[in-house]
């Protein structure tokens, strides 16, 4: 590990934000694309550091560097329900989420999972909320048609 | 069994790992690997009008004069003085054993048709090797990696001279004969050669009158998050542009809700400008409420409240009709109206076809587009539900060909890639989630109507590139990238990739793919500049 001045700084700022930023980046790009785009933002962040700190919404920031750096354009790998949560989770869930459109999933995933609050989204995406709650609305609806759920039983 | 909610996140929370500042600052070095060096690339029969398509989600990508995007996130600057003639020369690793038929991985190296492949790997970092490379229209290999041009016979031995003038400073830069976007993280800009010189787009400062009869055709996405920029004649009325990854534009209306149109860059033939709805290339939705009264269709800001744009319906295009192709999320344009967020006008071209369609440029002429619809059945597998066949030799004017005969309604996706020659339509019919490999068949069309099968059991692949030989394909299920090469876009074989490149993911950037005469991955430290770059090349046997 590398001993530089603002070491302990970042790692704390990692251990803060890590988790925020690769949930949202997995959501749009699936769980190995998104480790590698969250995996890229930081390094980034670590990279300039120095501006990064500084910023008033470096979450925000972050995530656009990971999307920035997702082109490798194959598609999002979703991995399948692990066989002990099968009975826990439906087993078509992953590719139902891989079918939303990519803001789709961004909200569901974020609101309806993960507890974000819409501004929240609106925040780190930099859409508006009025288009946070249609995206929410459109997705969950798409995903309980997908899986033959009527209602959020 | 749980609410969905919970279901999502943990289904989430049990297949991400967690990542710790560990992760980010330890950037572990490769292996070494020996090749010989790679002939030089022929500067003649290069043909123009290269189509490089992309998987994405929802459709191909065609992009004329062979560019490509490789992604990475650097912003260091180039060592290399800018008068220098040429670069520090790079160490390039060689061998005297000849190269086995067959890899370590079991793969050939043979490939009929093309010769044996062959791997060098070359060593040095960001001032002697570019971060991503393109086939140059007059021969060789050129990049504007860093803000400098940089230009290889073989894409091995690189000279760096001369600035890139205003594509310099920009992290990725994606340019065709004619036209470039430059990105970084927070923005984009466009760029149109014009007399040899890379000129920026200004948008207009003032709104562009309504003009009768002048119709704009959307395209480009926020190039930020572009795939591709197409530009293709269009007769009577200059130049379209498109960028296939959502098609015309995005359109997304439910009866009863606001519709959500996200509308592109535009260019308007008549004064030769685009206009970019948000340059500042993070998305920006545009959320409209529609209201239909009379031959009225209006669109208010839900943030605002503000009408930002109305619709006078005609005969061909009445008001009613125009709501009902929003509300059933149908692409839609019209002609002589405007919807603006900012005062800016833009004129939507009208399109028949679903939004999202894949529109790609016919090689006996004109354009097609093909509907793709698709369910996901209760245990997860997708069934194609239809599909929609459409021509259109002007890209305005659009004919309902009906159900192309590679409508396999067993099989799990189709979608149509663009060729110089021929339209290809992959129809995937079992689809491997562990190694992301997909099987199918494989049908040609040269008018976007009649189709020939071609193959059966053709690999479906990713990141198809046109090359000079043929065709490249590229994935990376493991971590691992995997090269399959075609010289007629129906045979497919996979081939050895260059031994010891390392894993991607683990050295700050890295891309893969063919141009021109060879196949190359190219793997970047951004933390130290050092740059590995393998060129494949293939030989006949004398």
């Amino acid at each position: 590990m590398r001993t530089q001045p603002g070491h302990e700084e970042f790692e704390t700022f990692v251990k803060h934000v890590e988790q925020r930023l690769r949930i949202a980046l997995t959501a749009v790009f699936g769980q190995e694309g998104g480790r590698d785009a969250a995996a890229s933002a930081l390094a980034y962040g670590w990279e300039h550091w120095d501006r990064i700190s500084t910023m008033e919404n470096p979450v925000g920031y972050l995530y656009r560097v990971g999307r920035s750096s997702q082109r490798r354009r194959r598609e999002p790998m979703w991995a399948p329900v692990p066989e002990e949560h099968v009975p826990l989770i439906e087993p078509g869930l992953p590719n139902a989420i891989a079918h939303l459109s990519e803001k789709q999933r961004l909200a569901v995933v974020l609101v309806h999972a993960y507890g974000w609050g819409r501004g929240e989204v609106a925040a780190l995406t930099g859409i508006s909320v009025s288009a946070v709650d249609t995206h929410l609305a459109r997705g969950l609806r798409k995903l309980r048609h997908s899986l033959g759920v009527e209602t959020n039983a | 069994m749980p609410d969905l909610d919970m279901q999502i996140r943990e289904y989430i929370e049990t297949t991400s790992a967690q990542l710790t500042a560990d992760d980010i600052l330890h950037i572990p070095l490769g292996d070494e690997a020996v090749r010989p060096l790679v002939p030089r690339r022929s500067g003649a029969g290069i043909r123009k009008g290269w189509a490089i398509a992309t998987a994405s989600a929802a459709a191909a990508m065609l992009i004329i004069g062979g560019a490509f995007l490789l992604p990475r996130l650097d912003d260091g600057t180039i060592v290399a003085d800018s008068d220098s003639a040429s670069a520090t020369e790079p160490e390039i690793v060689t061998t005297t054993a000849p190269p086995p038929a067959v890899g370590d991985d079991g793969l050939p190296s043979v490939v009929p048709g093309l010769g044996t492949l062959t791997w060098v790997k070359i060593e040095g970092d960001e001032s002697t090797l570019p971060g991503h490379f393109q086939a140059d229209a007059d021969g060789g290999y050129i990049s504007y990696d860093a803000g400098k041009v940089w230009r290889s016979d073989d894409a091995v031995t690189w000279t760096v001279g001369g600035s890139a003038g205003p594509l310099a400073g920009f992290t990725w830069i994606q340019a065709s004969e004619d036209w470039a976007i430059g990105g970084s993280v927070d923005e984009s800009v466009l760029f149109r050669r014009s007399g040899g010189e890379w000129i920026e787009v200004q948008l207009p400062e003032a709104p562009l009158p309504a003009t009768t009869g002048v119709t704009w055709k959307s395209f480009v996405q926020m190039p930020i998050e572009s795939n591709g920029v197409t530009v293709v004649p269009a007769p009577g009325w200059g130049q379209v542009a498109w960028s296939d990854y959502f098609g015309v534009f995005e359109v997304d209306c439910d009866q009863d809700e606001p519709c959500e149109i996200e509308p592109y860059a535009m260019w308007d033939p008549a004064t030769e400008t685009f206009r970019l709805e948000n340059p500042t290339g993070i998305g920006q939705l545009a959320t409209l409420e529609m209201r239909v009264e009379g031959e009225t269709v209006s669109f208010i800001d839900t943030d605002t409240g503000e009408t930002v744009h109305t619709i006078t319906g005609s005969a061909d295009y009445p008001a009613g009709r125009i709501a009902e192709q929003l509300r059933r999320g149908q692409s839609l344009a019209w002609e002589g109206g405007y919807v603006s967020r900012d005062g800016s006008p833009f004129v939507w071209t009208p399109f028949p076809m679903e939004g999202g369609s894949s529109v790609v440029v016919v090689p006996d002429g004109g354009f097609a587009a093909y509907d793709i619809a698709h369910e996901v059945h209760a245990n997860g597998i997708h069934r194609i539900v239809s599909a929609t066949a459409w021509t259109s030799e002007n890209g305005v004017d659009w004919t309902d060909r009906g159900a192309p005969p590679f409508a396999d309604l067993s099989a799990e996706a189709i979608r149509v890639l663009p060729g110089d020659t021929e339209l290809r339509a992959q129809v995937v019919l079992k689809y491997d989630h562990q190694r992301g490999r997909q099987t199918g068949d494989a049908w040609n069309s040269t008018n976007g109507v009649d189709w020939t099968r071609a193959d059966t059991d053709t690999p479906f692949l990713f990141d198809l590139k046109k090359t000079d030989f043929g065709w490249v394909s590229t994935s990376l299920p493991q971590n691992r990238y995997e090269f399959w090469v075609s010289t007629d876009g129906e045979g497919w074989q996979q081939v050895e990739g260059p031994r010891g490149s390392h894993e991607p993911n683990d050295s700050g950037f890295s891309t893969a793919g063919g141009a021109g005469d060879v196949l190359y991955v190219i793997v970047g430290n951004d933390e130290t500049g050092e740059r590995t770059l393998w060129i494949g090349s293939f030989e006949q046997a004398p």
